[in-house]
């Protein structure tokens, strides 16, 4: 967490959205975005329009979104720079000169809240007329920004009687210029607040509080009553509203998935190769001598790890948008994967270098090989570990959040790793030290069926999570990366033990390749293809509409 | 009852948002951040006021509500979404950056017009030249008797808001040909503007919003059209569970905030209606839920109704006869002493009691019909007029409804049942010391279901439907706004006269065989052909303002010659895209010798122009206007003010060369030599005000005398002009206390008075001059019709016959009125059968009247809401059809074709498919890009599709189809 001090903390500033008021005008839309001077196509604030049910009974719906300055915002704990940060009366606010665009938080967010414009193209097909030209914000390109709450206005009734939310000097932009009095802004810690008596006073719900963002919007509507003052129940046969179609990340690409699966196969082989020499199987590891300037140095396996890892650390580098700021990916450390797993490869990265003087008498006096060898693989299983973890905590994505995500980004490295170390042996002409031999098509059979499993058990998992959109692309795929990514790797290392030990390493590495290419393959296809934004969805709404949806009869006054 | 919401109302307590300069005096107090107030007026709605915030460069960078004006803005001060465009639309590369002449030409879609650009001096004597040619011909009227100069604007009026100093000179000039029409009368509702101003003084109708509990809509699109106030009352109703009924084809902007949908079949409303009518008189008992004391003195309902269809009159006063059932005979409808009169029932009268100077006499009752023909009765057996509406109605049962609307008769029943369970009829309610009916529930309607065939019935209906339970103007009930056939303008109230049968009188063309007009004397003939018109200020346009379009390409039988004006003047209008068949208005737009455009940037009717003349735009130019009062849609303000739109943007920031517009008018009046003329208007109150009145002489400071007049031998600046408008309207509204020139709006914005809140309801006026409602028997209606069909047949005109059958006393459903529709392809030689959807259009709170389609920042918050992307299209329909979302289609009448994306939702009927406002642009930056199809481009322009008020209905039978 990183709050910031800033605000009061006795107060909790959030907003009520009356959704029956909404008329969908968009005059908080466009209002934001004069006060706030955003670029094409950028909303802090904005109004979906959404239906409920199938013709003849049908609910339309105007739902204003936006950043719902969560209690717990999820945008905050991502991110690697520090940049989103969180004040003690709530708000959530974004560093612009701390972040570096990764947009990670894009993916933390449920409610589609954060934006990023990469370079300055103007309203008018592109052109920008002089006025925007000269008001450009030049520092919020390449960096995420989202709704700020209006913070300049709220924090000016810091010593005045002003109150925000009520007085219009101190209210945000857009529920100050909403026309059809749907969104008020006020504070929930304050019991008589203008907001808190309308959610008190008024039916309710908070959008997807079920993923602990703990957010600060609320939704209302007017609750009809009988004449006894009883609210009216819902008609049973009244539909419930309908997933609305989920749009598909666009944030991370093909050069993320080069990290996750560059840095899963090195990382899984650089945890498999601790497990090695944990077992006594370190010297007969192969490794190479070469003399530079008179220094000798030793490249080995972990050098092997060492390139693949950077490789896809730059392919990853390519895919943030301030990459000058590159280095504030380390600050984040207390609370994201992000970082740590930057952190992480960091350090490895200095151990793999110390390993390169492995042969030289200074180093021996240091450290034995042995032992260096050890903490480079408990770093790689580090860096495994915390790259495991980055999808799964970004809730905005509802494929990446199922707890076996983690799991299976861990042993789907492993699996790679094992892939990546027999290929490479194999590649390098190296005889395999008999144990590894005789180990590694068990390991392969053990990982594959391992990995099957987790599959089995994570696209459940989706059937009943993700957005149909998602399923439809990961049941187009399912049956690929179980098949040839699992099933032929699982055939191709049980014939290979049935073969007397060591006498097919090129099947042996034939299996290592398709494993380490089947683990890549799934990747692709759940970071980039199978990866739909968590839609829009309130569990209740105002009784009205056509058919069955209509509003009950209830007093009128 | 304080609706909730109004003490919450999203940050109510203002902030002081005015600044006390604009650009001109900015750096004066150490520079910083001005705020400017101006008003907008995009649409009928407004003005709404605003400030605008200006850099220390002088750049116009931000729009926001004037929150200063929250305690006397019926919206708490709000604008609306179009007013955030405005600075856009001031720096938008794309505008015209100075005067420019045509050099070729030739005139065509695809035809370069060859634009040079030119100063404004060659410009303005230009047309200086062509308008001297027309004074030194003697004659500012043809030989076809139309006027040699002609106007048109667009946006239901609101371009006057903006043409400053223009109106005085169209005053000055005297002959100006108003009746071209941009889309009005097809794109309005039309229907409602005739019949309301007939029946209740309302030009629109609209519910007692903060009052009413139930609200039958047919298609009234109040959250999108309605502004400002429209949403922000409409929204407070909601919060305390005001309930809405929204009947419509498709689920529209205000089907949506409503309690229920009805998708109804689409122009059917009249039966649906008329049912309602029937459940309250047939199968509810009326005595008992009818409001009957309001019936019986407030309306015609007592009226006997002779053999002939017309008042059985007395025969010397000529005053319609009432039953009187407890002396049991008949007496004039205001006779002094009398029992109550029968509602219902018929009766037999015989010779009545006539007092002379000889004593009492017997004389026969009569009836008079058109043209004075009478008939005398020695003894007659009559209905009263409200038994003839329950004889009438008695056969549109929900039964033969449901069939014709798609409505459940179950459903019809209900919303029968639910209205009288509202109407609270016996309640009152004391509004400033007055006690006057309480009658929460009213019946308003749309555009499309209120114009065009089966607008007169829906009007009628919904008018008796309200009238049965009091509610009509009246708290909580149905109200007008504002009249604009009736003079003068300035309330409601003060048109109201009694007139010789007890109505009001009404300022119809006469239809008499001395007074009639039998040679148009403009190109929409509108005192010709439509009595009910009027010939006020609006009414040119509010007659049949297609027909200067479709008789410039071939006049009909026995009709003068349709000449084109010498100098056509454009302003704030496209009528190439906003017209019903724009692909013919574009061709005849090729066919104008002079064309002017006042023009912001090119579009598709400047590509006609001979002149482009980029005048100053809202955010530019100098105006002073009226607010407040009632007005339009849901304007109902509790004050009368004036406010100011003046220059924000500095003219070094925006790098055009513009005009003011009343600097423009001013120098053409100079130039053209009508100084004097167009001085004297002003002062005579071309700019909405008297610069000078004198009565009362010796009386220094009231608001009957004062002078602020111009001279008229003098071009005044704009400054000086309005100065003097704004000191003559704060002296008026002030009583000469508080008397405010320029400088005092140029900080301020606005100046308001409050007004009595009674001037909503026109109940007092009319209970205080005892006069009865024209329900619900039309016998004026049907008079009228006799005489205009006399008067045409006389003329050898018989092309208006299918209109003369609407003027009936009891309009009743016709397969007719969605059959004009229906069968309209047969016309062209299709088959009907090829044209299986209905293609409806429906306004947007975004575009209205707001001309803002080159706006980015608009099309932005537009696609916020998914209707506007396309053509929309019932899901299951579109599958089958085997179309998807964003798909590419083409919509094919039998006239023309558009193309565009699907947009498939679950909220429109499957016979039905719906475009949003008025696009497929060709020539308009940005808005030729977007590729969004319009209803505008497939739908004719036909004498048969025009109803006898002289408007049609904005609907074509179509097919879809993916496009190629």
């Amino acid at each position: 967490m990183t709050i910031e001090p800033g605000g009061d903390p006795a107060n909790r500033w959030g907003m009520v959205v009356d959704i029956q008021k909404c008329v969908g005008c968009n005059t908080c839309t466009v209002a934001c975005k004069h006060s706030n001077l955003t670029p094409p196509r950028v909303q802090w604030r904005s109004v979906r329009d959404f239906e409920i049910g199938e013709y003849p009974n049908v609910e339309r719906i105007f739902m204003p979104v936006g950043c719902m300055h969560c209690s717990e915002p999820p945008c905050m704990d991502v991110c690697p720079t520090t940049a989103t940060r969180q004040r003690e009366d709530g708000l959530v606010f974004q560093r612009y000169d701390l972040c570096i665009g990764c947009m990670y938080c894009h993916l933390a967010c449920p409610y589609q809240a954060r934006f990023l414009v990469a370079d300055a193209v103007g309203y008018f097909e592109g052109r920008q007329s002089s006025v925007e030209e000269v008001h450009y914000q030049g520092q919020r390109l390449g960096v995420s920004t989202k709704c700020t709450f209006c913070v300049e206005k709220v924090d000016e009734a810091k010593g005045t009687d002003l109150v925000p939310g009520i007085d219009g000097a101190v209210t945000p932009a857009c529920v100050l210029s909403c026309i059809g009095q749907a969104l008020h802004f006020g504070d929930f810690n304050d019991p008589d607040s203008n907001i808190s008596a309308m959610e008190r006073d008024k039916a309710s719900t908070r959008m997807h509080e079920e993923l602990g963002t703990k957010p600060n919007l609320v939704y209302v509507w007017h609750q009809p009553r009988d004449a006894d003052g009883a609210p009216v129940p819902e008609p049973a046969n009244r539909p419930a509203m309908k997933p609305i179609p989920a749009k598909r990340q666009n944030n991370w690409d093909l050069r993320a998935v080069g990290n996750f699966s560059l840095g899963g196969t090195s990382s899984g082989l650089l945890t498999l190769l601790g497990l090695i020499v944990i077992a006594g199987g370190g010297p007969a590891l192969p490794s190479l001598e070469m003399t530079l300037a008179g220094v000798p140095l030793v490249f080995d396996l972990y050098h092997l790890g060492a390139a693949l890892m950077g490789l896809g650390l730059f392919s990853v580098f390519l895919e943030i948008n301030r990459q000058a700021r590159f280095l504030n990916v380390f600050m984040g450390y207390r609370t994201s994967w992000m970082s740590r797993e930057a952190i992480v490869a960091m350090l490895f990265m200095g151990v793999a270098a110390l390993k390169l003087f492995a042969a030289t008498p200074a180093l021996e006096l240091l450290t034995t090989a042995g032992e260096l060898s050890l903490i480079a693989s408990l770093l790689g299983a580090g860096f495994l570990y915390c790259q495991a973890r980055i999808l799964q905590v970004a809730k905005g994505v509802p494929a990446w959040r199922p707890p076996v995500m983690t799991w299976m980004l861990v042993f789907s490295g492993l699996f790679e790793g094992l892939g990546l170390l027999v290929v490479a042996l194999w590649v390098g002409g190296f005889t395999f030290p008999p144990d590894l031999a005789a180990a590694a098509p068990v390991a392969g059979l053990v990982l594959a069926a391992v990995n099957g499993v987790l599959w089995l058990n994570y696209m459940k998992h989706c059937a009943e999570a993700v957005p149909v959109e998602t399923m439809r692309v990961l049941s187009r795929h399912s049956s690929v990366i179980q098949i040839a990514g699992r099933g032929v790797p699982l055939m191709l290392f049980a014939v290979v033990l049935s073969l007397p030990v060591g006498s097919a390493p090129g099947l042996l590495a034939l299996a290592g390749l398709v494993a380490m290419l089947g683990g890549w393959y799934w990747k692709a296809v759940v970071v980039w293809r199978a990866c739909h934004f968590q839609n829009f969805h309130l569990k209740s709404v105002p009784l009205r509409g056509s058919g069955v949806m209509a509003a009950p009869p209830h007093v009128t006054h | 009852m304080a609706p909730d919401g109004d003490t919450s109302g999203g940050g109510a307590r203002q902030s002081g948002a005015t600044s006390d300069s604009n650009y001109d005096n900015r750096g004066k107090g150490g520079g910083g951040k001005k705020k400017v107030p101006v008003y907008c007026y995009q649409c009928v709605a407004g003005p709404d006021l605003l400030t605008v915030e200006v850099d220390d460069d002088g750049y116009a960078t931000k729009v926001e509500s004037n929150y200063a004006a929250a305690d006397v803005h019926p919206a708490g001060g709000r604008v609306c979404v179009k007013a955030y465009g405005l600075i856009q639309k001031t720096y938008n590369p794309d505008r015209i950056k100075q005067p420019m002449k045509r050099t070729n030409p030739e005139k065509g879609q695809d035809v370069d017009p060859g634009w040079e650009p030119i100063g404004w001096d060659e410009a303005l004597d230009m047309i200086a030249e062509r308008l001297k040619k027309i004074t030194d011909s003697g004659d500012l009227c043809d030989d076809s008797g139309f006027p040699k100069l002609a106007w048109i604007s667009g946006g239901g009026g609101t371009p006057v808001a903006y043409q400053g100093g223009w109106t005085a000179f169209l005053a000055a000039w005297a002959e100006v040909d108003q009746s071209y029409g941009a889309g009005q009368g097809i794109k309005c509702t039309h229907s409602e503007h005739l019949y309301g101003e007939l029946w209740h003084r309302a030009f629109t109708v609209v519910q007692d919003t903060p009052l009413t509990r139930y609200v039958i809509s047919c298609g009234s699109n109040v959250d999108a059209a309605g502004g400002v106030q429209g949403v922000w009352r409409g929204a407070a109703a909601r919060g305390r569970g005001m309930r809405r009924i929204f009947l419509e084809p498709h689920m529209g902007i205000s089907a949506t905030t409503s309690d229920e949908w009805v998708p109804i079949r689409p122009k059917t409303d009249a039966a649906f209606l008329l049912a309602l009518i029937n459940v309250i008189l047939h199968e509810h008992d009326w005595r008992a839920v009818c409001d009957i004391p309001h019936l019986r003195d407030r309306t015609a309902s007592p009226y006997l109704v002779g053999p002939n269809g017309f008042y059985l009159r007395h025969p010397n006063s000529e005053k319609p006869l009432c039953w009187d059932s407890e002396a049991g005979r008949a007496v004039e409808f205001d006779a002094k002493d009398h029992g109550a009169f029968a509602l219902d029932g018929t009766f037999t009268v015989g010779p009545l009691e006539v007092r002379t100077q000889a004593g009492t006499v017997a004389a026969n009752p009569i009836e008079i019909g058109g043209d004075g023909e009478t008939w005398t009765y020695d003894t007659v057996t009559v209905p009263t007029s409200f038994q003839m509406l329950l004889d009438h109605s008695g056969k549109h049962t929900p039964e033969w409804a449901a069939e014709i609307c798609d409505v459940p008769v179950d459903t019809i029943r209900r919303i029968g049942a639910e209205f009288l369970d509202n109407a609270c009829v016996g309640e009152t309610t004391e509004v400033e010391g007055r006690t006057m009916p309480l009658r929460p529930v009213a019946v308003v309607l749309g555009k499309t279901v209120n114009n065009g065939w089966g607008g007169y019935e829906c009007c009628w209906a919904r008018t008796i439907l309200v009238t049965l339970v009091g509610a009509l103007e009246v708290p909580g009930g149905m109200l007008g706004t504002a009249v604009r056939l009736n003079r003068p303008a300035t309330t409601r109230a003060a048109s109201v006269n009694r007139g010789a049968d007890g109505f009001m009188t009404q300022p119809h063309n006469s239809t008499s065989k001395r007074d009639w007009q039998r040679k148009p004397a403009t190109r929409s003939a509108h005192t010709t052909l439509s009595p009910l018109v009027g010939d006020g200020p609006w009414a040119p346009a509010l007659g049949p303002s297609h027909f200067p379009w479709m008789f410039q390409k071939k006049s009909p039988d026995n009709w003068p010659r349709m000449s084109v004006p010498e100098i056509f003047f454009v302003f704030r209008t496209n009528p190439a895209i906003s017209s019903w068949d724009r692909k013919g208005v574009t061709e005849r737009l090729t066919e104008f010798p002079f064309m002017v455009c006042f023009a912001y940037t090119h579009d598709e009717t400047n590509w006609m122009a001979d002149l482009l003349l980029p005048e100053a735009t809202d955010l530019e130019s100098t105006q002073m206007y009226r607010i407040g009062g009632a007005k339009y849609q849901e304007v109902y303000w509790q004050h009368n003010g004036w406010a100011l739109r003046q220059p924000a943007a500095a003219p070094k920031t925006t790098g055009v060369d513009v005009k003011d517009m009343t600097e423009i008018a001013t120098q053409l009046a100079l130039r053209a030599g009508l100084l004097s003329e167009y001085n004297d208007a002003i002062n005579k109150g071309a700019l909405s005000i008297s610069l000078a009145k004198k009565t009362g002489e010796g009386q220094k400071s009231n608001a009957e005398n004062y002078d602020y007049s111009l001279p008229l031998d003098r071009a005044c600046s704009v400054d000086e002009i309005f100065d003097a408008v704004a000191k003559a309207g704060t002296h008026v509204l002030s009583d000469g206390e508080e008397v405010h020139g320029l400088d005092y709006f140029k900080s301020h914005g606005y100046y308001v008075q409050p007004i009595s809140k009674l001037e909503w309801y026109l109940h007092p006026a009319i209970e205080d001059a005892q006069i009865r409602y024209e329900m619900p028997y039309q016998e004026r209606i049907k008079r009228i019709g006799v005489e205009l069909g006399n008067r045409l047949h006389e003329e050898g005109i018989e092309w208006w016959d299918d209109k003369l059958h609407e003027y009936v006393p009891l309009p009743d459903w016709s397969d007719n009125i969605p059959g004009v529709w229906e069968n309209d392809p047969a016309e062209y030689g299709k088959d009907p059968k090829d044209y299986p959807f209905w293609l409806l259009t429906t306004r947007s709170m975004q575009y209205s009247w707001g001309a803002n389609v080159q706006i980015p920042l608009i099309r932005e918050a537009a696609e916020n809401v998914e209707t506007h992307k396309g053509v929309v299209i019932n899901a299951s329909k579109a599958a089958e059809l085997g179309i998807a979302d964003g798909d590419e289609v083409t919509v094919e009448s039998a006239v023309g074709e558009t193309t565009g994306r699907a947009v498939v939702r679950q909220g429109i009927r499957p016979d039905t498919l719906l475009m949003v406002g008025q696009m497929d642009h060709w020539k308009t930056p940005f808005a030729k890009n977007l590729h969004v199809p319009s209803l505008n481009s497939v739908i004719p322009m036909s004498m048969r599709l025009t109803d006898s008020t002289g408007s049609s209905a904005d609907i074509v039978r179509v097919t879809i189809r993916p496009a190629k």
